[in-house]
């Protein structure tokens, strides 16, 4: 008797989970299911490409800023310079 | 060619224009948008004593001297005109372009990215398939009642009466 019980209810659950899943599959290739896709890529898109500029403005203010302290001559050569005649 | 294959091709030809236009027309739009949320929001979100800096240091003030050698005027750039220089190289802008790449497509950003997308996809489909179901209710026709096969009964006509 706990066998069939067991295989029912594995064979119940087993009915539900993939219908569930044939409704979920067929919805994502309906024309509604592609326009949902493509609007969630839209907004994956703009997030990427948030991202993307956060990361490349950092490194450009990274890169101007080193730049900067490479290009100024410490003030110790500042003085020397002036003392020479 | 015949006609019909013609008239498929122009067929086409004018959704792919309809297409891009919407595309720039919708982008304008959310351009526009954007541009008066920010005029309308940036007098309040943003109080009188606080001033944004760019993290560049600044030129020295006084301006580089011209000089004559050899006949030419020579004219030092300024430290900004340096560095923008350097930074404006194909080289330093790939550079800086692989940086915001490597940014982007860090496991961070690339969960929380797929995670939008997902919770995008699934607020979507949400809403419509509560339209479907609020439509579906709507265009059911009302059922009768329940006892209707009963009919009148003689004796809510005696009442009646």
């Amino acid at each position: 008797m706990t066998p069939r019980v067991v295989w029912f209810v594995a064979g119940t659950a087993a009915g539900v989970y993939a219908s569930v899943k044939a409704r979920r599959a067929a919805y994502r290739v309906s024309a509604p299911g592609l326009i949902d896709q493509v609007g969630a890529l839209g907004v994956g898109w703009r997030a990427f490409r948030d991202e993307f500029t956060e990361g490349r403005d950092a490194q450009e203010r990274d890169l101007a800023r080193r730049l900067s302290q490479t290009l100024t001559p410490p003030p110790e050569t500042l003085s020397i310079e002036k003392d020479q005649p | 060619m015949s006609s019909a294959s013609w008239m498929l091709v122009a067929t086409a030809v004018l959704a792919v224009v309809a297409i891009a236009a919407a595309v720039i027309a919708v982008r304008a739009a959310r351009r526009v948008a954007v541009a008066a949320v920010r005029t309308a929001v940036a007098p309040t979100a943003r109080p009188a004593s606080l001033v944004l800096v760019e993290n560049v240091e600044p030129s020295p003030a006084a301006p580089p001297e011209a000089r004559v050698v050899e006949d030419r005027l020579v004219v030092p750039p300024t430290q900004q005109q340096v560095v923008s220089a350097a930074l404006g190289r194909p080289q330093a802008r790939l550079t800086i372009a692989a940086h915001g790449l490597a940014h982007a497509l860090r496991p961070e950003s690339r969960d929380r990215i797929l995670a939008l997308m997902r919770r995008e996809y699934r607020r979507r489909r949400r809403l419509r398939l509560k339209a479907a179901r609020r439509a579906v209710r709507e265009a059911t026709p009302q059922a009768e009642p329940a006892d209707s096969w009963i009919g009148e009964l003689p004796s809510s006509k005696a009442v009646g009466e």
